[in-house]
């Protein structure tokens, strides 16, 4: 396993890129309103990252045809963008993107409730997922262990009554996509890796209703959950630094 | 964009010893030091006769979660 220190000019770009994606995230999430599909919200980003001058991260990568995903209610992860997702009043919708900027990658996702208003449990789902993200990295620093990542984000899905997932993971991010070191949400997966300065990591809390249990669609990109429960997701990139955490996309 | 969880990793080995049932020690450097581990031989290998004796050089497929086992995948050519 190689962890790529990141220099201080690398991790400049990544936080400007970082400023640039969260933008870009948050204005998505603005757009996704009752009525509108998940291909609008892609014709959307694909403006937004032209007008802004960075590229996609995820267009091209492994054959991904698209700028970023759009993951509503059961579907956990890379939602594909389609006339056919139109999104209701009270949906939750995943928007995960990431771009280049200056060579470095940033990832970032967020999870909005569509007309702001919806049931009781999806609501606090998606609480779940954000209090996860925000304990998770709230006492890390240089010098503590990756295991401390995981345990926070499981503990916080438990006192929720949440399940996190464990087929897919957060993971190393700047100079490729997905680097080095797998960073899972769930405690069994939970890696002993003493974090060091420079380490540039996308910490993702995916965080199901029912079951951890996913399965992929025909489409070979869609993950859903198998028992039909919702999912939420929050994702930062974040740099390790000696006094804490640095949340680049923000 | 979550990444599917991958928790194996390849690692080259010598065989150092021949145990029973199908198990051997080898010997693979893991952070700059050397290790033994246990492994065993591919179901693959099995079906294929690859016969193994101590000195040959492998590679072995190991997991995140046990650092101590493993499980031989590959014989090299040169014996």
């Amino acid at each position: 396993m190689k962890i790529i220190i990141k220099s201080p000019e690398q991790i400049e770009y990544m936080r400007q890129g970082g400023r640039i994606l969260a933008s870009i995230v948050r204005k998505l999430g603005d757009l996704s309103v009752e009525g509108v599909s998940t291909i609008f919200l892609e014709k959307e980003a694909r403006k937004l990252m032209a007008d802004l001058g960075v590229r996609s991260a995820f267009l091209g990568y492994e054959g991904y045809e698209f700028t970023s995903c759009y993951s509503v209610n059961d579907v956990v992860e890379h939602g594909l963008p389609s006339e056919n997702v139109v999104l209701k009043k009270g949906d939750i919708i995943k928007i995960d993107s990431g771009i280049y900027y200056q060579g470095m990658i940033t990832d970032h996702t967020i999870s909005v409730i569509v007309g702001g208003e919806t049931t009781e449990t999806r609501r606090k789902l998606v609480e779940c997922a954000k209090v996860a993200l925000q304990n998770a990295i709230k006492d890390i620093k240089a010098g503590e262990n990756l295991a401390t990542i995981s345990n926070k984000i499981n503990d916080t899905a438990d006192i929720y009554g949440f399940i996190p997932v464990r087929e897919l993971v957060g993971h190393g991010v700047g100079v490729k996509l997905h680097e080095d070191p797998n960073i899972s949400g769930y405690r069994g997966h939970a890696l002993d890796i003493v974090l060091k300065e420079g380490m540039t990591l996308a910490i993702e809390t995916m965080i199901n209703e029912k079951g951890w249990k996913c399965k992929t669609d025909k489409d070979g990109w869609t993950i859903r959950t198998n028992d039909g429960g919702d999912a939420a997701m929050f994702e930062h990139t974040v740099v390790i630094t000696k006094k804490g955490v640095e949340i680049l996309t923000i | 964009m979550s990444l599917n969880k991958q928790d194996k990793f390849e690692v080259d080995g010598i065989v150092t010893e021949c145990l029973p049932g199908g198990k051997f020690r080898v010997k693979i450097v893991m952070k700059d030091q050397e290790v033994n581990i246990i492994a065993h031989i591919s179901g693959k290998m099995r079906m294929n006769y690859i016969k193994l004796v101590p000195g040959d050089g492998v590679k072995v497929e190991m997991s995140l979660y046990d650092l101590t086992k493993g499980r031989i995948i590959y014989r090299s050519i040169n014996r």
